[in-house]
């Protein structure tokens, strides 16, 4: 297959018809219309340049790059990543070091914690694309009717976990009396994931991973991180403040909107996709921390990566600066509602983020986000933990059950010294 | 039948090759993964037992999974067993209704386990589920269905009862249907009733189809996937974890492909031992 390849391409420049570069784009699958519009302006501005983009959906999208990347081959040039990622790919030489092709200030265009993101073994290897934050949202007319006073939506009167957990068992109610809540204190949209749930140990002060990536024993084990998942587990278990097993954050969403969850620990995006919701009135409370430990929020989103085979080195960074530059950025924002990863779209675009629910989500990430961990092995890292947290939502025993997921994360990761 | 074995060798040979290429080569494979590690840059080395070893000290996940692959054969075997062989008797008289129950019992096989399974998730939702529903207006309390470490086994057990006991019914039927009527009458005349009837010649007679769906059954059940990872992805609490979704979860999700191995290995010795078992058990002691 590769060999007809090469001889089509061998006969076709033989006959003088490829004048132009094309490079072969992986790409998340979002709506081809909206993306053909930044691709159109690529070429339209590159002539010589011709841009064969493929986008697969979200499903698919991980296998196709494991699976494209490891045939070794010289294609895609360019390709779409999940942050967390970024270790595992640049562990393996699938990341192009792009530090000669970026000036400092070119990189400091971006948010820090997207750089990070971006950044393995101090290599700059994949640029951001955009990034995410999470807060507290609430139900403003549960709040009134059953006299609870509203959150305070300051960054300076952030709630304790604590007073969550006060507020939350008070707007538990069984409103019709058969023994089963019909409002739910807390809602978690993505009940299980380590995305949303990991700042509440390192609120605590607990790391989730060792220094080097390799080791989970004594971090995700320790006491401080026990004791915040412990937490978790009451909030379904002892209190009953939360519904178990709502693991779709599509329907997490559903029940926000439709009065079921007095409040939501959920994602920037929301502020779009509660939109249609035209009766809720929300609001939105910054991500809570533990009486004693710390603020901190969760960040992190797509970043763009140029494969070090790539024949097009130059015009694939080239275009990678182009559709991560200000310009498409700001293009891609209006398009597809996605929270950019520069400052400098957030203050080019005064009238869509002066929203006070913006606002606050932008100081979190410049101030509170913290990446996810470090480590070459995310994807097995996040899976088995992922499950443990659905365990402990189910009852299970926190520190057991942190225990054996650690043994198993850490059998994993030895794959990857 | 034939002058040499060459000829016989000759016409099985194409069935040998597929058995071969596509069963016993597999196996082989499977087997040896079983004492690989590959890493994550794709280089596989030998190492011995330590997958094995891994599994059977350190690995409560694993354990956990044999314990609910065991529970869960253990009893959805004999509940398949218990409801097909009943629909078969009761369908095997001739009654105008007969043909009707046989195609509606025998429906559900008709539907994918994948279908099956999608089905079961909505009827058995914790939340807007229909079962729910008609608890209700029973005046019952709605119940967590999958949604409970308690509840969710016996969802699947259910469900793959559900699918599974009408095609079953259809051998007991055959079988039914190849007892020979002269013996009946020959014990109506030594004055035997229906119970005698059913334990001293039915069932007796049936052993031979019921130890074929004993063994089938057992190793199908074994070997259940679709409902675990459409509905209850193991969960909750790992109570419906069954070994070869492990071992699915352990070669694609996690890549680790010498585990997995390791898993289908070690399924593969206990679904033999079981057979041999239950083929032992199950002999029929006459000729008919």
């Amino acid at each position: 297959m590769k060999r007809c390849a090469l001889v089509f391409l061998f006969a076709m420049m033989a006959a003088g018809i490829v004048t132009a570069q094309t490079l072969e784009v992986l790409w998340m699958g979002w709506p081809k219309d909206q993306v053909m519009q930044l691709v159109n302006d690529f070429q339209a501005q590159n002539p010589g340049i011709k841009i064969d983009i493929q986008l697969i959906p979200f499903g698919q999208l991980f296998q196709t790059i494991e699976v494209r990347l490891a045939a070794g081959g010289g294609t895609p040039d360019v390709y779409i990543v999940d942050g967390p990622n970024t270790a595992s790919y640049a562990a393996r030489n699938y990341l192009l070091p792009l530090d000669e092709y970026f000036t400092a200030a070119e990189k400091n265009a971006f948010f820090k914690s997207s750089i990070r993101a971006g950044t393995y073994e101090g290599k700059f290897v994949s640029v951001p694309y955009g990034t995410s934050s999470a807060g507290l949202f609430f139900n403003k007319e549960i709040f009134e009717k059953y006299g609870v006073p509203l959150p305070s939506e300051k960054l300076e009167d952030r709630l304790t976990w604590e007073q969550v957990a006060e507020l939350a068992k008070k707007l538990t109610i069984d409103t019709d009396k058969d023994g089963k809540p019909d409002i739910w204190g807390l809602g978690i949209e993505q009940i299980d994931r380590p995305y949303l749930l990991l700042p509440l140990m390192q609120s605590l002060g607990a790391e989730a991973i060792s220094p080097s990536g390799f080791e989970t024993k004594g971090y995700i084990t320790s006491d401080k991180f026990v004791k915040a998942t412990t937490f978790y587990g009451k909030l379904f278990n002892e209190w009953k403040v939360s519904p178990t097993g709502l693991n779709d954050s599509a329907i997490a969403r559903e029940y926000f909107g439709t009065g079921k969850f007095a409040m939501m620990l959920g994602n920037e995006w929301n502020i779009a996709r509660l939109a249609k919701f035209t009766n809720l009135k929300y609001g939105l409370a910054p991500f809570p921390y533990f009486a004693g430990g710390v603020p901190v929020t969760p960040t992190g989103s797509w970043h763009v990566g140029v494969n070090p085979k790539s024949a097009n080195k130059k015009a694939a960074v080239q275009f990678v600066k182009f559709i991560t530059g200000k310009e498409e950025v700001i293009k891609w924002y209006k398009l597809n509602g996605i929270a950019p990863a520069r400052p400098d779209v957030y203050a080019a675009l005064p009238g869509d983020f002066s929203n006070p629910m913006w606002q606050l989500f932008i100081s979190e990430m410049n101030s509170t986000a913290v990446t996810r961990p470090d480590t070459p092995g995310y994807s097995q890292y996040e899976l088995i933990l992922r499950e443990a947290f659905a365990s402990i939502s189910y009852g299970a025993d926190p520190k057991k059950t942190l225990e054996d997921a650690s043994a198993r994360i850490d059998r994993e990761l030895k794959k990857y010294k | 039948m034939f002058k040499s074995n060459k000829t016989a060798w000759l016409f099985v040979s194409p069935a040998l090759a597929f058995l071969l290429i596509f069963k016993i080569w597999p196996i082989g494979v499977s087997f040896f993964e079983s004492f690989m590690q590959t890493s994550f840059s794709g280089k596989r080395s030998f190492v011995g037992m330590e997958n094995y070893s891994y599994l059977f000290l350190h690995d409560p996940t694993f354990w956990n999974s044999v314990k609910v692959t065991f529970v869960f054969s253990l009893l959805v075997n004999p509940i398949t067993l218990f409801v097909s062989l009943t629909m078969a008797l009761l369908l095997n008289e001739k009654h105008f209704f007969t043909k009707f129950f046989r195609t509606v019992f025998f429906l559900p096989t008709a539907i994918s386990f994948s279908v099956v399974a999608v089905i079961f998730a909505v009827v058995l939702d914790p939340y807007n589920g229909l079962a729910n529903s008609f608890l209700k207006l029973a005046g019952m309390n709605s119940q967590p269905f999958f949604g409970s470490a308690n509840q969710s086994l016996w969802c699947v057990i259910l469900l793959c009862v559900w699918r599974s006991a009408g095609y079953w019914m259809m051998y007991f039927l055959a079988g039914l249907q190849g007892i020979p009527q002269t013996i009946y009458e020959a014990a109506e005349m030594d004055g035997a009733n229906g119970l005698h009837k059913l334990f001293r010649l039915t069932l007796p007679l049936l052993t031979r189809t019921t130890s074929f769906v004993l063994v089938s059954n057992t190793a199908f059940n074994f070997l259940m996937f679709a409902p675990v990872y459409i509905i209850t992805q193991g969960g909750p609490r790992g109570s419906t974890n069954l070994l070869m979704y492990e071992s699915y979860t352990s070669a694609f999700v996690i890549a680790d492909m010498g585990r997995a191995s390791t898993i289908t290995s070690i399924l593969l010795i206990v679904i033999m031992t079981f057979s041999f078992l239950e083929l032992r058990l199950t002999k029929a002691k006459f000729e008919y």
